[in-house]
């Protein structure tokens, strides 16, 4: 299994590096797992059945399916709804974990640089003689770390770790909206999709319009 | 001898000073630092977009109309920060008619907005007002960075009602700014080309469009050490500066007001043409029609800020290699991206530039 880089042996290693791999590890396997979990039920067609069986009583029931519906509408969620939204919560959380793992290993790519301007500073700082102000000594390091910082910027490493952390980012801001998606729809509210399908349609109409307007203005020019 | 140690006196001075940029700022209200403010007038509105024309400030020099289009990250209150700090201001002591076309404030409303509606539609409904208004067929066209973009590709699609294109730190070639040595420039496009296509599309399917304070985000990583140092250090060098803090004050308001950009314009701009670089190429299409920079036969004037980081000198340069027209000039000025608006240095030079050159194609 991929591991972290880990601290160097000896003197100045992290005595918690290892142990902090480890665990980073066992938290990526679960993570995966619970991913892996939830997608499977997602897009098998248990949940569907689910709902469906949920809504006819799952086969034990008076047969009365227009007074049921009408109850059910008046309710609002029922068993396979709350199977459902508990599927929901937990692709929002496994994405959130992935978000995390993410963000560990963007913050340790965008540490690097800091601990090779400490390096440069140490070397260039007078021994002997000089003595600058603490705002000379202020401006040295920040000259210092931001080369560094742009340099690393640029590197193919900082760059795979800042898109797969935007990659997270934005997956777990789309599980969110399907729990906020879940919940619009229980209260019978329009949802983020149905405000997107909405604005698509006055965007395509509106130019409809204008387009119409221009033709007619066209013909008579 | 060691280096001074960073305690002390100079902290103490510095605590001071934070206490006093506390006290300071608590003092000044948000309609204290008015950007923006140069007077104009609302002529037309068409759904969130709005256009102005700018109350004269000494008598018309220059006859032919001027629209000023900026870009859709960030707002066009970057040309009009202040009142000595006014690319605005001064085009209208050079006595220019300057027009606005103001995207406004989009959001997930504006997310099915496309490049080909802000061209073919809010910029041509603007221009023809313009042109209704003031008598005349054609017009001037002043385009910022982005808004660069679209007036270049309006002017190569409508050449009837162009007079003449000035653009300033408009990128061109996308893919430019590897000819650009300067390691500080063009985080932008590395930044771009290393993003997935189906990364886009799902960032702006899920946000409803390129949310402004991400944005702002990347652009902050382009001067990592400026970002880190702007609220301690650079605030309390201006504290005992009234006009320097206002400065800093209005730049930051500038800045905070970053609206999301329009998500399938968004994937446009990001995909077609910083990832593909389809301008150059020849192959952006708006409205179902591709943009030919051959097209572009009305005189233009190109000005970019040789140490502009986020669109490299190279990348605005590469369109004289394009146009069609043999009135091609060039301005090259010192600074960088914004510093060219706001920066005392550049005030003269760059308005004086943009008028000289307008009045000689009056």
């Amino acid at each position: 299994m991929c591991r972290p880089p880990v601290a160097e042996e000896g003197a100045g290693a992290n005595p918690f590096g290892p142990l902090a791999a480890q665990w980073m590890d066992s938290w990526r396997a679960m993570a995966s797992a619970a991913a892996g979990a939830s997608e499977n039920w997602s897009s098998s067609m248990l949940p569907f059945i689910m709902r469906r069986a949920a809504e006819s009583g799952f086969g034990v029931g008076p047969g009365n399916d227009l007074a049921e519906a009408i109850e059910r509408m008046a309710k609002g969620p029922r068993l396979a709804d709350v199977l459902d939204f508990d599927r929901k919560l937990a692709n929002m959380t496994a994405a959130w974990g992935e978000l995390q793992s993410k963000l560990a290993a963007y913050q340790l790519v965008a540490s690097k640089p800091w601990m090779r301007t400490a390096q440069q500073y140490k070397m260039k700082m007078p021994q002997s003689g000089d003595s600058p102000s603490w705002r000379e000594q202020l401006g040295e390091w920040n000259d210092l770390a931001n080369e560094e910082l742009i340099a690393n910027q640029r590197s193919e490493e900082f760059l795979v770790a800042q898109k797969q952390l935007l990659q997270a980012a934005t997956e777990f801001r789309a599980r969110q909206s399907e729990i906020s998606d879940a919940i619009a729809a229980v209260l019978g509210m329009p949802t983020q999709r149905d405000f997107d399908d909405l604005t698509r349609q006055i965007t395509e109409l509106r130019r409809e319009v204008r387009a119409l307007e221009r033709r007619i203005a066209g013909g008579e020019a | 001898m060691s280096p001074q140690a960073p305690t002390g006196d100079g902290f103490a001075e510095m605590s001071d000073k934070l206490l006093k940029a506390g006290k300071l700022l608590s003092a000044i209200k948000d309609a204290d630092v008015d950007v923006g403010a140069t007077p104009k007038t609302l002529v037309m509105r068409r759904d969130k977009v709005e256009l102005f024309r700018y109350t004269p400030l000494t008598e018309q020099k220059v006859k032919t109309p001027v629209l000023l289009a900026y870009g859709l990250i960030g707002r066009y209150t970057m040309a009009d920060l202040q009142e000595d700090r006014s690319l605005v201001r001064s085009l209208l002591r050079q006595g220019l008619d300057l027009w606005l076309v103001d995207w406004g404030q989009p959001n997930r409303s504006e997310r099915w907005l496309t490049i080909d509606d802000y061209v073919d539609d809010y910029i041509h409904a603007a221009v023809e007002r313009v042109c209704r208004e003031t008598g005349h067929e054609k017009i001037m066209l002043l385009g910022i960075c982005e808004g660069g973009v679209f007036t270049t590709c309006y002017a190569a699609l409508h050449p009837d009602k162009v007079k003449g294109l000035v653009l300033t730190i408009t990128p061109i070639d996308f893919h430019a700014d590897r000819d650009d040595p300067d390691t500080h420039h063009g985080f932008l496009n590395v930044w771009t080309r290393s993003l997935d296509r189906a990364d886009i599309d799902r960032l702006v399917d899920v946000y409803g469009g390129l949310p402004g304070e991400f944005m702002s985000s990347v652009f902050s990583l382009m001067t990592p050490m400026r970002s880190l140092t702007k609220y301690n250090i650079d605030l309390i060098d201006v504290i005992d500066d009234e006009a320097k803090l206002m400065n800093f004050l209005r730049m930051e308001k500038w800045l905070a007001d970053r609206p999301a950009h329009p998500g399938e314009a968004a994937k446009q701009w990001l995909k077609d043409l910083y990832q593909d670089n389809k301008l150059v190429k020849g192959e952006f299409e708006l409205s179902g029609r591709r943009v030919d920079l051959s097209k572009l036969t009305a005189p233009v004037l190109n000005v970019f800020a040789l140490n502009d980081h986020i669109i490299p000198p190279t990348c605005s340069r590469a369109l004289g290699a394009h146009v069609g027209t043999k009135d091609y000039s060039e301005i090259e000025l010192p600074g960088g991206h914004v510093g060219l608006f706001v920066s005392s240095k550049s005030q003269g030079s760059l308005s004086k530039g943009i008028s000289e050159w307008l009045s000689a194609r009056d």
